[in-house]
């Protein structure tokens, strides 16, 4: 979805303005149904549009690789460390530079505020997560080597 | 590590091979490698009554202590 509005807007294919121009539609591919409905103007295209669309993208690519980490046949792995280090590392260090950039474009809601707080939240427990699961590591690392 | 395996010394005296004594013992030729080669980090008691009975010797024969 982020990959497709982004070649929609950049490209002007499937959209369509309304609103005297205020507005944009982003249609359906190969239709007149419209799919998105955005501001048509540049900043809030990028900072609240692309930006947010973006790293939700992002998000759930990085939640998927976690939840594959799970589903392992081994469940201490240095594969489920990785993709939990790069979730807690995303979701501590992205959200709040990003809104506070945004913010400097356009103007932030507070649910943007509260979402920070909710990926802070789920950063701080993925890292435990991760932690745990490198120590479960060298544990069994250790335990392999009991012969 | 002051504790040296004698794994080798007991399998050439018995003429018998790696790979059979792993199979014979239940575990992988890389595991009976680990603990050939001092890298284990310790030896079930299982695993060494196996080795004891299989190579027909005493632990003393198998695990020795050299100080360093």
């Amino acid at each position: 979805m982020p990959l497709y509005s982004l070649v929609c807007v950049v490209t002007g294919w499937a959209t369509g303005p309304y609103g005297d121009g205020a507005y944009l539609h982003i249609y359906y591919p190969f239709t007149n149904i419209p799919f998105l409905n955005i501001d048509n103007n540049i900043p809030y295209i990028i900072f609240e549009f692309l930006l947010p669309l973006g790293l939700y993208g992002l998000f759930f690519w990085l939640t998927g690789n976690v939840f594959k980490a799970f589903y392992q046949p081994r469940l201490f792995t240095g594969f489920g460390v990785k993709q939990l280090r790069n979730f807690y590392v995303a979701n501590l260090a992205i959200p709040l530079p990003a809104l506070l950039l945004s913010n400097v474009f356009a103007e932030a809601d507070g649910i943007a505020f509260a979402l920070v707080i909710v990926h802070g939240i789920l950063g701080i427990f993925a890292y435990f997560m991760a932690v745990i699961f490198k120590q479960g590591l060298k544990l069994q690392n250790e335990q392999e080597l009991f012969i | 590590m002051p504790i040296v395996v004698n794994l080798d010394v007991m399998l050439a005296k018995r003429k018998m091979q790696s790979k059979e004594l792993a199979e014979k013992l239940g575990i992988t030729p890389v595991n009976l490698s680990i603990l050939k080669t001092g890298k284990a980090k310790g030896v079930r008691f299982d695993t060494l009554e196996a080795i004891c009975k299989i190579l027909d010797c005493q632990p003393g024969d198998i695990l020795e202590y050299v100080e360093e």
